[in-house]
């Protein structure tokens, strides 16, 4: 079945996309837009929150955004600069409003969610030790000053170049970076009795000594 | 020895850092056993953030999109077969002689028209359809921001209401429970004061029968008090 309409929209670069929403409100170059970025932007609001189902809102929330603002946007801009910034700034005021809150139900439900992505033929204790290992990460990046969890999770989870989030960010790159290894240090110090016993039982395995009292 | 900086171990971990730094942050590592262990240690958090893992595709997305995407197929579909009728209708004369005479020039001749005639509908519909369907999701992003946070104004309105209501509730039954008690203090006063007498005159009854006479002497005590 010829789908030519969809090429044609479908063709179109990011940038290209969001002009026609700006000039012309046009529905059909949003939803493109959406389509293209929604999971990635859903991934951000997830890690930077530690709530997926916080994630879907505010990604959700992104995008009305976007579109209220698409008067603002400039065609010499990359859209995707100016969509993690917009996601970005959610993410802080959520932070900012769930700190204000008492006890919020972010802090007790945060880890639903988690138990999906265990493979189904995965033994239970392996199960169980694998959404521990996540569910410690999660702690950790909660704990971390926001401006090194932004950078962390666009670098290592999202995948972006120090170039892109510096762009994102609006600081020089050498910024970035440096905030990258202080986050590194942190996040070390944060999981390290999690990375002893890791090592530890690699270490065991590798030299295939008996374990001590076995 | 100079140690790089972190900056340069950062870019150098995430493939970042140009030919020339990588080969020479390379080298550096080599003879430098206390740059090592950082990395080392920056190597094993970096394995244990990939322990956080999320779903492939989050569940609602897939769902919003997949019904979006039925849609469509099914009005694809129900077009088609309004267009082929409107297109077979004017090709079927009641007479099978000429119908069967003229079909092989008819069809030739009305084919690459039919066809582009087809595919414009197609076009244009389908364009219609996008539209429609995405003013529709647009609108209904914004407005489901709106409903979810006039949604929980309310909420807590109503639990403002709730709360107060019972604040209210707990004032007056205390009121009430204070008023019970009093009366019921003022009763129990009344009635063991009543008990009291009524012991003493059981006493008084019961003397005769008591031979002794400290006994008279204690129920007089017992009637004076």
């Amino acid at each position: 079945m010829p789908v030519s309409f969809s090429s044609s929209l479908f063709s179109l670069t990011d940038e290209e996309a969001m002009v026609r929403v700006r000039e012309q409100d046009d529905p059909g170059a949003f939803a493109v837009l959406v389509e293209r970025w929604e999971v990635r932007i859903q991934r951000l609001c997830t890690r930077m929150t530690g709530d997926p189902r916080r994630g879907e809102e505010l990604a959700q929330e992104s995008f009305a955004r976007l579109f209220a603002a698409r008067k603002t946007y400039r065609q010499d801009a990359r859209l995707s600069t100016f969509l993690w910034r917009i996601a970005l700034n959610l993410c802080y005021d959520e932070r900012r409003q769930a700190s204000r809150r008492p006890q919020s139900l972010l802090e007790r439900e945060g880890g639903r969610g988690l138990e999906a992505v265990a493979a189904a033929e995965d033994p239970p204790d392996v199960v169980v030790a694998e959404r521990e290992r996540a569910e410690a990460v999660r702690e950790a990046l909660g704990r971390l000053p926001e401006h090194y969890r932004a950078v962390l999770v666009l670098r290592h989870y999202q995948g972006l170049k120090f170039r892109e989030i510096a762009e994102v960010l609006g600081v020089p790159q050498g910024t970035v970076k440096s905030r990258m290894s202080e986050a590194l240090d942190r996040l070390a110090r944060l999981l390290g009795p999690v990375l002893k016993e890791e090592a530890r039982e690699a270490q065991s395995e590798r030299s295939e000594t008996p374990r001590p009292g076995a | 020895m100079n140690h790089p900086s972190g900056e340069d171990w950062v870019a150098f971990l995430y493939g970042e850092s140009d030919p020339e730094s990588h080969e020479s942050l390379k080298a550096h590592l080599q003879g430098c056993p206390q740059c090592q262990a950082s990395l080392d240690r920056w190597r094993a958090v970096m394995t244990e953030l990939d322990a956080w893992r999320l779903p492939r595709v989050p569940a609602r997305a897939r769902q919003r999109w997949g019904i979006v995407r039925a849609a469509a197929a099914v009005i694809l579909l129900v077009a088609l077969g309004a267009a082929l009728g409107r297109l077979t209708a004017p090709r079927a004369p009641d007479e099978e002689a000429l119908r069967a005479s003229l079909e092989a020039s008819l069809t030739s001749s009305l084919e690459p028209a039919i066809r582009q005639r087809l595919r414009r509908d197609f076009d244009e519909l389908a364009v219609e359809l996008a539209r429609a369907s995405n003013a529709a999701i647009a609108l209904r992003l914004a407005e489901l921001v709106r409903v979810f946070d006039a949604v929980r104004a309310e909420d807590r309105q109503v639990i403002g209401v709730l709360l107060e209501g019972l604040e209210l509730q707990r004032v007056s039954d205390h009121a009430q429970l204070r008023n019970d008690l009093v009366q019921l203090a003022a009763l129990t006063g009344d009635e063991l004061l009543r008990t009291k007498q009524d012991v003493v005159r059981l006493i008084l009854y019961s003397q005769p029968v008591g031979p002794t006479s400290e006994g008279s002497d204690s129920s007089d005590e017992g009637r004076m008090r």
